[in-house]
């Protein structure tokens, strides 16, 4: 099948903008995105818009009146954190169904605090499903069976600041020491509020196109995605992924985690493994699953990350940097978005254009992996 | 006298528990076993989320477990829970039964240091607080089974 392409991106900076239109955010990483790739917005035959927050409806078929009513399909995607992943997917696979050659895939989203319903009534009127509770579980569980501590998941936190400082499109772009994540409050045991990624504002954006289209627009360097593959739920569910669940039967064994099966399916599509990645952008809604995370695609042993996190292993300079944007737990997250900030991080750190967190050796294999509420995870592998 | 006559232990959520008849009793929570594939799940339902088999049957579930993972929350989630006025932290954690099922609960203990993954767990009905009829709303925590 004919080599799908990233063929430009572009970011609204991530932060807290009360007097801007969600709208706006998500014109300005459009308009970045298709200068980047220089592009027209008349090039573009499919729209994909994602937005998981924002309340209202239609808003990303709604913007394309402000930015060009040119006719073409537009479908909003809401695949809750995973959103990013899951249009990535849908665009590969209509370039090679062979409907069109140009996609456009944008998320944003103005985010302000918890989600409010994510459980049943009866769990939501009992606090049960409030979101730092289902990761704090896990956080806890990581401790109790491999011994890491609250340093450890402090230490994550202040190597996503160490990144963040030198990232304009971060909202915190400040250094933080493990003593700081320690006396920041405790929000759920044993996570801090440092810890955690906070909810914002912001918008990416990519221009996917099909190799040949790539040629014809004069595209000199884009960036292959290799495979991309998102993954809900196989029963049983790992018992403590952040879910609905209220219950899983463990008798025909322990679930394994959605990470772990797309990843699996997107290693195979690539035809790579984990060994091959030279730069990771991986879901930090806090700073455990980042952790967790890494074990999960196979970068490391289950229990392993948080040795070898300690070793500076993940840093900018380590054997395998992840989360070199400073993740979310510097950028915020604004769900619709984020996805997309992990994939412009990876194509500015491939082309050289990361400014000051810029990795000295350019990579030539990245890995995006997002991760969602109710078992939902999407995993792209980018190749230069 | 005549209302109280009237007045009802109501579960949370129907289907959850059956509610003890008297002080005396601990309640017990309900699941649903699949005729089919035999997996077991907390709260009666009507499909089974292994084989979508819709033969599940009502069966009372283990009063005792140990505790597989917990957390204490500091800060109230965001509505509609009602945070009691003064917030307390309270704690949540999954539950191993023997069967073989791990379930989600709130726990009576709000300190994590009296909190291990792994200790003996027993089940506790009791009353949230009365609806607008003066019925009890009645809630399933699961506390630490007291050494000695």
């Amino acid at each position: 099948m004919e080599d799908v392409v990233i063929a430009g991106v572009g970011m609204h900076p991530f932060g807290r903008y009360p007097d801007k239109d969600p709208e706006d955010l998500a014109i300005d990483a459009i308009l970045k995105a298709l200068a980047d790739a220089n592009i027209s917005y008349k090039d573009i035959e499919y729209v994909l818009a994602g937005k998981v927050v924002i309340p209202k409806e239609g808003m990303g078929i709604d913007l394309m009146m402000k930015i060009g009513m040119t006719g073409v399909p537009i479908n909003q995607v809401n695949a809750m954190c995973a959103t990013g992943g899951a249009m990535l997917e849908l665009a590969r696979n209509a370039i090679h169904s062979g409907a069109c050659e140009v996609v456009l895939v944008y998320g944003f989203d103005k985010h302000k605090g918890m989600f409010e319903e994510l459980g049943e009534p009866w769990q939501n009127i009992l606090g049960m499903k409030a979101s730092p509770i289902a990761f704090a579980t896990v956080a806890q569980k990581y401790m109790s069976d491999y011994g890491a501590t609250e340093e450890d998941f402090a230490r994550v936190a202040v190597k996503a600041h160490k990144n963040g400082a030198n990232n304009p499109n971060a909202l915190f772009q400040n250094i933080i020491s493990v003593e700081d994540v320690l006396n920041s409050p405790m929000v759920a045991y044993p996570l801090h509020l440092y810890n955690f990624c906070t909810p914002d504002d912001g918008a990416a954006a990519a221009i996917v196109c099909s190799k040949k289209a790539a040629k014809k627009f004069g595209i000199k360097d884009p960036i292959t995605i290799a495979a991309t593959c998102m993954q809900t739920a196989q029963y049983p569910p790992p018992v403590l992924e952040p879910s609905n669940q209220y219950s899983v039967c463990m008798n025909s064994g322990e679930g394994i985690p959605v990470t772990k099966l797309a990843a699996q399916k997107a290693f195979e599509m690539a035809g790579i493994g984990p060994e091959d990645v030279d730069v990771a952008e991986v879901q930090d809604t806090e700073s455990a699953h980042e952790l967790v995370h890494i074990e999960q695609l196979g970068f490391c042993q289950p229990g392993e990350a948080f040795r070898l996190l300690r070793d500076g292993e993940f840093d900018i300079g380590g054997r395998l940097p992840i989360n070199p944007s400073g993740g979310i737990q510097c950028k915020g997250e604004p769900p619709g978005a984020s996805g997309l900030g992990q994939v412009c991080e990876i194509v500015w750190q491939m082309r050289g254009q990361a400014g000051k967190r810029q990795m000295s050796r350019r990579p030539r294999v990245g890995l995006c992996q997002v991760f969602g509420w109710n078992h939902v995870a999407a995993v792209t592998i980018l190749k230069t | 006298m005549s209302n109280n006559a009237e007045r009802q232990q109501i579960p949370i959520r129907e289907g959850m528990m059956n509610i003890p008849s008297s002080e005396r009793e601990n309640g017990r929570l309900l699941g649903s076993k699949c005729n089919d594939c035999h997996e077991l799940f907390f709260i009666e339902r009507q499909i089974c989320e292994n084989c979508n088999g819709q033969n599940l049957e009502t069966v009372a579930l283990s009063t005792k477990g140990k505790l597989y993972a917990f957390t204490v929350m500091y800060y109230p989630a965001p509505p509609p829970y009602q945070a009691p006025d003064p917030f307390e932290p309270y704690g949540v954690g999954w539950i191993e039964l023997p069967e073989g099922l791990v379930l989600y609960s709130l726990l009576t203990e709000n300190d994590p240091q009296k909190l291990k993954v792994g200790m003996d767990m027993e089940l506790r009905i009791e009353c949230l607080r009365q609806d607008d009829n003066g019925n009890d709303i009645m809630v399933s925590k699961y506390r630490p089974v007291e050494v000695g």
